[in-house]
């Protein structure tokens, strides 16, 4: 099913064509209208007039988080307060929080993506779906209350928490699409036993779209075998609007809408743009935001572009799954290493736990070596010392084979490494360069 | 030294549960590990420890291997149960009749260590770690 299918299958040299078009007018957009943009390309020496298309994207300088949080509230903005029909903000956990502003034509694009994306995973007029992402100044909850609207599914506002009353109606009203974090549903499936409701048998829930978190396609299959819904990867950060992309049914990448963003991937270190299929920093420049241009938006996100089209027959690019935070890469050996590509090859061991500690070291000869601490799954049994040397190989060879490089491996008894709330403090770095 | 003869006297085996644990090969560990079974009571027999740089596996037998086995895994470690072979010998020549039969009927000892039961007999008793111990027994048992 498609939900606008001239745009979604237009032809590849068209749709470029399309970007040239908007990437110049947006570049003139901000430059005239936002002063933050004005005074970076005058400072970076650039005229609005030296963009003539994509092919001239690497000339612009590129926008950052802490951009956005230096101008709070509104100093990037590129229209006036009145032409802002809402606000949404980001607790500002790292510092002052970012606020972002939409006029009419911002939300009516934001509602069109998002339509387009539920309808390329399979959501329907016929659909229930209950929004179990936060409302309010957090833009999950509304971004696809009116996405789900806009299709024609009755929507259940029902907001995050309140477990019991969401399994109730989840029955009640039949829901058949669910829509929050992918751990939040874990909860609701493990709550759900608890009151004796088989979210398989008892309900009539079939999918799942799930994001506002990283999560692995370990998880995925967690969800599916426990609740039999199929689940579906969104993404989308307030910046850029809310949630906007998903999967498609091929659930090979989610699609970038290219009329309204048009993407890039780059060297977090060095910023140099990389080709399709190279792993890197996703960097987003909107093409139709009025409100809060961005201009070359670093996303902060690792993954990969895929430009093939798609089994679906959409012509649009699409991303993988979220790798990881560039903020967390690490280097090794030259070779950006990302925790989350470690922790998703340790989930997949039955015989490891999930805590693990990465170390780096530096030889005298200048050479890295990484080694990878886990702790063992409490349920494993050991009896040989060739146990846990197979174990260990069995590891460092998986791991050299998503990572393409060498670590060595180290299992620990559980319960011994230490226990942390973020991912980046699992790495210790006692390399001295 | 007493004198080595060929005995033609049937040698006795049999099985035996053989706790095993895994740890950090780091100085202390073991002591945890002891007050772990010396609270529980827990009295053991014998004990092997093998190494591999960072970690070693301990390998015991103990007066209760279930009770043993529960107590180790509440406190945390990595334990299992395994089934062994045990072989009263009583002089190097016994030990040369078990390690013969054994290697004419295609057997790999996987690890071996004894230890006297102080309780029982004058016999040391030789642990071995084989694939499929019921039928060792028999072979062992069988005279020559």
């Amino acid at each position: 099913m498609f939900w606008n299918p001239s745009i979604e299958k237009m032809p590849r040299e068209d749709l470029i064509a399309l970007q040239d078009r908007k990437l110049r007018a947006v570049i003139h957009h901000a430059y005239e209208n936002s002063p933050f943009y004005r005074k970076r390309f005058k400072e970076a020496g650039i005229s609005p007039w030296d963009v003539k298309g994509i092919e001239d994207l690497y000339k612009l300088p590129f926008t950052k988080k802490s951009d956005l949080r230096d101008s709070y509230p509104f100093g990037m903005f590129a229209v006036p307060i009145s032409h802002i029909v809402r606000f949404h903000a980001s607790s500002g956990t790292t510092g002052k929080p970012t606020v972002v502003g939409y006029t009419e034509n911002d939300i009516n694009a934001w509602v069109e993506c998002l339509a387009r994306s539920l309808t390329a995973c399979g959501v329907e007029r016929s659909d229930i779906i209950q929004i179990a992402y936060g409302y309010g100044l957090f833009t999950g909850g509304l971004g696809f209350h009116y996405a789900a609207e806009r299709i024609g599914a009755s929507v259940i506002p029902i907001s995050a928490g309140n477990t019991q009353r969401q399994i109730e109606l989840m029955k009640d009203l039949k829901t058949t699409v669910i829509a929050c974090t992918p751990s939040y549903m874990l909860y609701l499936a493990e709550q759900a036993s608890k009151m004796e409701i088989d979210i398989e048998k008892d309900t009539r829930l079939r999918m799942g779209i799930f994001g506002a978190e990283p999560w692995s396609e370990e998880t995925r299959k967690r969800i599916e075998d426990k609740t039999g819904i199929d689940a579906y990867d969104v993404y989308g950060t307030s910046e850029l609007s809310g949630p906007l992309f998903t999967e498609c049914s091929e659930k090979s990448g989610l699609h970038i809408w290219a009329d309204h963003f048009l993407i890039e991937i780059i060297d977090p270190e060095t910023g140099e743009q990389l080709g399709e299929g190279e792993k890197g920093e996703l960097v987003v420049t909107t093409l139709s935001k009025e409100a809060l241009p961005l201009i070359r938006w670093r996303t902060g996100d690792i993954t990969v572009i895929e430009e093939e089209t798609c089994g679906c027959g959409r012509t649009h690019p699409r991303i993988m799954r979220i790798l990881g935070r560039a903020d967390d890469m690490i280097i090794v050996r030259g070779v950006n290493v990302f925790p989350s590509q470690i922790e998703h090859v340790l989930m997949g061991i039955s015989e490891l736990g999930e805590h693990y500690t990465l170390i780096l070291d530096r030889t005298e000869d200048g050479l890295d070596e990484m080694t990878v601490e886990v702790e063992l799954s409490e349920n494993t049994s050991i009896d040989r010392v060739s146990d846990i040397l197979e174990l260990e190989r069995r590891v460092s060879e998986m791991l050299k084979s998503v990572l393409n490089v060498w670590a060595k491996v180290k299992v620990v008894n559980p319960g011994t490494l230490q226990r942390f709330e973020g991912k980046a403090k699992r790495i210790i770095d006692r390399r001295r360069i | 030294m007493e004198k080595v003869e060929e005995t033609q006297k049937e040698i006795r085996a049999s099985i035996i549960q053989q706790v095993s644990v895994f740890m950090e090969n780091r100085p202390g560990k073991l002591a945890e590990i002891m007050e772990v079974l010396r609270s529980a009571k827990i009295n053991i027999k014998s004990l092997s420890i093998a190494e591999a740089g960072d970690f070693g596996i301990i390998r015991m037998i103990v007066g209760d291997a279930d009770i043993a086995y529960t107590t180790l895994r509440e406190s945390g470690y990595i334990v299992s149960v395994t089934e062994v072979l045990v072989v009263d010998v009583r002089d190097v020549s016994e030990l040369y009749t078990v390690a013969r039969k054994l290697g004419e009927a295609g057997i790999n000892i996987e690890y071996a260590y004894s230890f006297s039961d102080t309780s029982s007999d004058k016999k040391t008793k030789l642990v071995l770690r084989v694939k499929d111990p019921k039928s060792v027994v028999e072979i062992i048992s069988n005279h020559i």
